[in-house]
């Protein structure tokens, strides 16, 4: 399992990080960020998919709009700057071309945890997941902790 | 339902076999909905029809992966999912079930 997620993420191959739970088909990176572990969070209009939550009143849409706009749901803001603020947590928003493909989440170490896809959660360094599936980092959120029981 | 072939059915399942086991390799670190349920094996599973029911109700019940909901839906009609459980993915699979077992299915 480790050489799978190594060979998908070569950054994990050269920095630290570490499986933090099993693998879970029941919610995916978005919700992961959002701290939600019953639900996967995705935009689709097709009826027929039932399998995937979405905020009400935000834009079903895969545009960086969309998810920056779940995330202010929960009291997010965009932000600069990935480095460990006291009194604030932070989101990263991964897409590729365009389009968003992945959430990662600030702990309070500084470090990252971010779920992958139907796979386990982990603890890594932000940027070591970055690459042909994920993309790149495109936008930092914020909030205050304080905010963190929205 | 009407009664399948022993041979046929036979292929068909080793058909759904191969294709849930390429689409959960080639799926399984995405987080898009669109593009795990637009990935080629699970739309040839959709394609198989109701002759892949019984395999995907088995796997359904083996796994809980409610991630089958749309193939489910898109080769039955069906829509037992009430709106509580959206994006439950292990509900979504108990309701799955109960329904095909009240419809009659068996596997």
């Amino acid at each position: 399992m480790v050489e799978a997620i190594e060979a998908l993420f070569p950054g994990l191959g050269t920095s630290t990080y570490r499986v933090t739970s099993a693998a879970s088909r029941d919610y995916n990176c978005i919700a992961w960020a959002a701290e939600d572990t019953r639900h996967w969070w995705w935009p689709d209009l097709d009826p027929d998919n039932d399998a995937i939550f979405w905020p009400r009143g935000v834009a079903l849409e895969e545009t960086l709009d969309a998810f920056a706009a779940v995330f202010a749901t929960r009291g997010y803001v965009a932000c600069s700057g990935e480095e460990l603020e006291p009194g604030f947590e932070r989101i990263a928003l991964f897409a590729k071309a365009g389009a968003p493909t992945h959430a990662a989440r600030q702990l309070a170490s500084g470090r990252w945890t971010s779920k992958l896809g139907l796979r386990e959660d982990i603890e890594h360094d932000l940027h070591a997941v970055s690459g042909d599936l994920y993309g790149t980092v495109v936008l930092l959120l914020k909030r205050p902790l304080s905010a963190a029981s929205l | 339902m009407s009664s399948v072939p022993v041979n046929t059915a036979e292929n068909v399942e080793q058909h759904v076999a191969r294709l849930l086991k390429r689409w959960r390799e080639e799926t399984a670190y995405l987080s898009s909905s669109t593009r795990i349920l637009g990935h080629p094996a699970y739309q040839e599973l959709i394609a198989l029809g109701p002759a892949a029911l019984p395999f995907l109700f088995r796997d359904l019940q083996q796994t809980g992966d409610g991630h089958l909901s749309k193939a489910l839906a898109a080769i039955t009609g069906a829509h037992p999912v009430p709106a509580a459980e959206r994006g439950q993915v292990r509900k979504i699979a108990e309701t799955w079930l109960r329904w095909a077992r009240e419809n009659g299915y068996r596997w």
